[in-house]
């Protein structure tokens, strides 16, 4: 059953391992690491990781998506925001004492184990046959038809957003 | 026209960000937005009683939905009516702020007629991102600056919120491999008594909601934002967003179906009793209003689970008849806060001293409305509670029903000592206070409306159980 | 070992994994950007959950890819806003420092 380490099926499994531990190692830094700038770096492998596991479930175009908006939007935004903000970090990290570590591992692990062992139990409906192939194609037709209303719905979210940003952002010049 | 009030209010959105672009002191927005509340309420009325489909099916219109648009409606329009002189906005963001306002009533409105969990999903973030930019937008000249605080604070934990959310709903994609409710709903009632990860599924989809609604572990935002956002955008947040919540929450709770999920129940018992509890005891020791009024809300959060437990129509018909009342009597507090606040700083509960001579018409609509908060008779909010727990003891939660009522008679105290001070201190030298035609009608209308409903609830009540069982 | 990339249960406890240590970093960090950090991983750990939903089970396989999609959008419009208060935070906090300075030495 289990394919041997040389053949095409075992080095894409090794490739899937790999992916793993970079997902998880980066997840782990993003929590763990002291300095902010290491979070973020911990955070871009965490999502590459993910995205390689996309590619794995056979959706290649929302991998390259997860690349271009989470590491190439996402990551950079953060990065501005820490480029900013980080002289504030010293002082507060004084105020926040080493119990609220013990508290977060506790509770990080015993969620993170509840979800699985959940996820593990659980029956899953059996799975059906597809209707379609799920190529970019298909997503496309099913945005425009099954869920156009949350396609236009979500250009309102996005304006939002860009207006709220700049109205906030307006009022320092005008301080001056 | 099935799609009219929330049509009206995207082209009005449309007019508003024009307004927001040229230089404008923010009148003209205010009336529009006004002239939108209430063309949004009077198209609700008109499709009241309509039906339909939209948008392949992810979209629906119904009683239950268009009873709830009504409601947003009258929120909206209340809250930018009775803050006349815009204190407490800063004057630069004063159209984009009612441009975030209409929008985040359209992302709740969207949100009660969505069947299908991508635009639940997609609706309830566009009224989030709205409310989170409308907390940071107060005037911060007079140096407040603890509202920017307590923006990011409501924006991370929100995020949480939604994390959790998705996640719920990937459970119940996973078990019915859809994500329309008319496909979900009959498979989950199916699964809720055998299968704990479809009760999984529905908790974590609850706890976004729960979020909105403030109940109890998911209330660390309460306090910040309510001290920390503008009065009138406090009284916004404090009474409109919950209808969304309780919306959803309801067509949650009907997953479970008549008798599966005691787990589910389990915790919705735990959860109203730990926010009675600590909503109740935490308002008595506020001296800020506002504050007083945000731990009060936990506490009526919690009183609205109890319809939620019952997984009767009833219980949910009271519970649509809850909120509905605690709409009109929060804006009746919130009116009179906004109104005594001179320049939009925040109210001590000392500031209303003497209130009955500064401003009798302020005084009575903050009697009225602490005296129903307080569910005194003969007040909405007397019958919304006796209804509920009436509901919940013929449920048999018995030991529920008598720690429920354990938590009114604690907050008829502070409810009760705020009127207190407003009629029987004196004013010490506080100037009167003057309130401009338009929210003095406001003011008459919550009165009457609050009373109205107390002495009848039964004509609302039929409107709400005919609403729940058209979603049954 | 190697054919994990073959079964549901690998991605449910990775989806799993990224929410424990997103709801462990929102705990521990005292930053407001290390919590933003935090709520991404919460975001994508209900993303993974999708997307193996969508590849293993459903009979629709575009719309655990839609959801993915929309959660990076609604992903990308809170980091903004975010990021946009806390660049309101640190003007303020800046100000704030400044004026000390000038109490001092005046």
């Amino acid at each position: 059953m289990n394919p041997t380490l040389l053949s095409p099926e075992g080095l894409s499994g090794l490739v899937f391992l790999g992916l793993v531990a970079v997902t998880i190692c980066g997840a782990v830094i993003a929590t763990a690491a002291k300095r902010l700038i290491r979070c973020l770096t911990g955070l871009v492998a965490c999502f590459m990781g993910v995205a390689g596991l996309y590619y794995y479930l056979g959706s290649p175009f929302v991998a390259m998506m997860q690349l271009l908006i989470y590491v190439g939007a996402i990551a950079i935004v953060i990065a501005f925001g820490i480029m900013l903000a980080e002289p504030d970090e010293a002082k507060l990290v004084k105020k926040k004492s080493g119990l609220s570590g013990v508290l977060s591992l506790i509770a990080g692990s015993a969620v993170a184990w509840g979800l699985a062992v959940a996820a593990l139990r659980a029956d899953w409906m059996s799975p059906a046959v597809k209707l379609n192939d799920g190529s970019v194609r298909d997503v496309g037709m099913s945005l425009l038809t099954t869920y156009s209303m949350v396609f236009e719905l979500v250009s309102v979210v996005l304006l939002v957003a860009i207006l709220g940003s700049l109205a906030l952002a307006r009022t320092g010049r005008d301080k001056e | 026209m099935l799609f009219a009030p929330e049509l009206v209010l995207l082209l009005g959105s449309l007019l508003l960000f024009f307004l927001s672009l040229g230089e404008s002191d923010g009148k003209g927005a205010r009336n529009v937005t006004i002239l939108l509340g209430l063309a949004g309420f009077v198209l609700s009325i008109i499709t009241l009683f309509q039906e339909g489909s939209l948008f392949m099916g992810a979209y629906r219109i119904d009683l239950f939905s268009q009873l709830f648009k009504v409601l947003i409606a009258v929120g909206m329009t209340c809250v930018v009516i009775f803050d006349g002189e815009m204190k407490g906005i800063s004057a630069r963001m004063r159209p984009e702020y009612y441009l975030f306002l209409t929008l985040s009533c359209m992302g709740l409105m969207l949100l009660v007629s969505s069947v299908e969990l991508i635009t639940m999903f997609v609706a309830l973030e566009l009224s989030s991102y709205s409310l989170y930019l409308m907390v940071p937008m107060r005037d911060d000249t007079g140096g407040i600056r603890f509202q920017m605080e307590a923006a990011i604070k409501y924006i991370l934990f929100g995020i949480i919120a939604t994390g959790a959310m998705l996640y719920g709903m990937s459970y119940l994609f996973g078990l019915t491999g859809s994500t329309h409710l008319e496909v979900v709903v009959p498979k989950i009632i199916e699964l809720s008594a055998s299968s704990p990860a479809a009760i999984l599924g529905i908790a974590l989809f609850m706890f976004g909601f729960f979020y909105k609604l403030a109940v109890f572990p998911f209330h660390f935002w309460v306090p910040d934002v309510y001290e920390g956002a503008a009065n009138s955008t406090t009284a916004f947040i404090a009474s409109v967003p919950k209808l969304g919540a309780v919306a959803i929450l309801i067509r949650l709770v009907v997953m479970v179906g008549p008798t599966g999920g005691d787990a589910l129940v389990n915790l919705l018992i735990v959860l109203a009793l730990c926010s009675m509890f600590y909503g109740n005891l935490s308002a008595l020791v506020q001296t800020d209003v506002k504050r007083m009024l945000g731990f009060s809300g936990i506490s009526h959060a919690g009183y609205v689970l109890l319809g939620l437990l019952t997984l009767k129509d009833s219980g949910f018909a009271t519970s649509i008849y809850y909120i509905a009342g605690y709409l009109v009597m929060n804006l009746a507090c919130f009116l009179v806060i906004c109104k005594v606040s001179k320049n939009g700083e925040n109210v001590s509960i000392d500031d209303l001293s003497g209130l009955h001579q500064r401003a009798p018409l302020l005084a009575l609509t903050l009697g009225v409305g602490m005296f129903a908060l307080a569910g005194i008779p003969p007040f909405v909010g007397f019958m919304g509670k006796f209804m509920l727990l009436t509901g919940a003891y013929k449920a048999g939660h018995l030991t529920l029903v008598i720690l429920a009522a354990l938590n009114t008679a604690i907050a008829i105290y502070y409810y009760l000592s705020v009127v207190r001070i407003a009629f029987c201190n004196d004013p010490d030298e506080r100037p009167s206070v003057s309130v401009d035609p338009m929210t003095k009608l406001v003011s008459v209308f919550l009165m009457v409306v609050i009373i109205a409903m107390g002495v009848a609830p039964a004509k609302v009540l039929e409107l709400a159980t005919t609403a729940v069982r058209s979603i049954l | 070992m190697l054919n994990l990339s073959a079964q549901l249960n690998t991605y449910l406890v990775i989806g799993a994994m990224l929410f424990g240590f997103g709801v462990c970093g929102l705990i521990r960090r005292p930053t407001l950007i290390g919590m933003l950090i935090a709520a991404e991983l919460v975001l994508c750990g209900a993303s993974i959950n999708f997307m193996a939903f969508n590849h293993f089970l459903a009979p629709d396989p575009t719309v655990g890819q839609i959801m993915t999609l929309f959660i990076m959008a609604i992903a990308a419009a809170e980091a903004a806003i975010a990021m946009s208060i806390l660049v309101c935070i640190y003007r303020d906090y800046k100000s704030i420092e400044l004026e000390n300075l000038e109490e001092l030495s005046g």
